[in-house]
């Protein structure tokens, strides 16, 4: 029997932050399998998927070692299981990991030091600066919640606190 | 000519140089006074991590990092002038780490007489004696000595004139001392870091 370690890889693209690539990283893949699924599940238990798409799961075609979802709408902590079944729809191997998806909000981090680069004394803004500080530590730690603690409830917590605060940036910037 | 430092290096000095201002920080209220830097530690980490999350994200154009980089450098003030040494191999710090105290060997304080046995290593007569753990010697190699002699400490340059002195061999742990052992003198062997 074929020794099998199943693995993938998610990255959310910085330049549209509403795809997501998933990349087979498997070594030594059982010979058996034929195709692969994809779950991407939220912290709510809803499951995001293409639009026009009617399964919870997104069908990875196995002939591809990676796919692009364009499934987000705002950054999201997701748990992403993906299966891989013979052909008989058995599942072979399957594996789930958590990631913390805040390239909406990472990006507009960057946009927010861009523009304070130009304009400096922004930051004697005490406002600005404490609340630049806070929406750093909310990315920050969002992340670190689940690389650290693989707490996809309490990272979202943390995301949806700093999308409003770049949905009102208005207010806070 | 001076290089231009890649948004890469700029990241890694600001890697180091957060943490130094941050200690910078500390120090300064450690004795009462008022911090005095040109931005607060934690800004300089807002802008590193913007900057590093830019340029991973390759959304944004060369010219943008380039601004958002320099105005980082600028950040970084003196704390990347002292993050570059450390990075180019100086190191931190101005203290060179010595052996904790509790892991030196005891000294030794004794008296010469006419055996050898512990804790007298020498007896009359003797002019070396190796201090490396065999014979029941205790093991003060990689260490340095003080020796003193009859509670005058000894040197290890010959200054003529008859004065005593001792050598000390801290690889094979040879320690000999001019003239030879008396009796009764009193000698205090003690391994330093």
């Amino acid at each position: 029997m074929a020794s099998t370690t199943p693995a993938f890889t998610v990255a959310q693209s910085a330049l549209s932050p509403s795809n997501v690539l998933i990349s087979d990283t498997t070594v030594g893949p059982d010979p058996t399998i034929t195709q692969r699924r994809v779950y991407v599940q939220t912290a709510t238990g809803s499951y995001l998927v293409p639009t026009g798409t009617t399964t919870d799961y997104i069908v990875w075609s196995y002939s591809l070692p990676s796919i692009t979802l364009d499934i987000l709408t705002t950054d999201q902590a997701v748990a992403i299981t993906v299966q891989w079944l013979d052909v008989s729809n058995t599942v072979v191997d399957t594996l789930t990991q958590e990631d913390c998806l805040a390239e909406y909000n990472k990006q507009f981090l960057v946009y927010l030091g861009q523009l304070q680069a130009v304009t400096p004394g922004i930051l004697q803004d005490s406002n600005y600066a404490t609340n630049l500080t806070v929406y750093y530590a909310y990315i920050v730690y969002a992340i670190k919640m689940v690389e650290i603690g693989a707490d996809i409830a309490s990272s979202q917590n943390l995301l949806n606190k700093a999308t409003f605060m770049m949905q009102n940036q208005n207010s806070f910037f | 000519m001076p290089t231009l430092l890649s948004i890469p290096d700029i990241i890694e000095l600001s890697d180091i140089a957060v943490g130094l201002a941050f200690n910078y920080v500390d120090k300064q209220k450690l004795f009462g006074g008022t911090p005095i830097t040109p931005v607060p530690p934690v800004q300089m980490a807002i802008i590193s991590s913007s900057l590093l999350w830019g340029y991973e994200g390759g959304a944004q154009s060369a010219a943008e990092l380039r601004n958002e980089g320099n105005y980082l450098y600028w950040m970084l003030g003196k704390f990347q002038l002292q993050a570059q040494n450390i990075i180019s191999g100086g190191g931190g710090g101005s203290v060179v780490p010595v052996p904790p105290l509790g892991n030196l060997p005891y000294p030794y304080h004794f008296e010469v007489s006419n055996i050898v046995s512990e804790p007298n290593p020498m007896k009359a007569g003797d002019s070396f004696v190796f201090l490396d753990g065999t014979n029941g010697t205790r093991d003060y190699r990689g260490y340095n000595l003080l020796f003193n002699r009859n509670n005058v400490p000894q040197s290890q340059q010959s200054v003529g004139g008859g004065a005593s002195y001792f050598s000390w061999d801290r690889l094979d742990g040879k320690f000999t001392i001019i003239p030879s052992a008396f009796l009764t003198e009193l000698f205090d062997i003690m391994p330093v870091g």
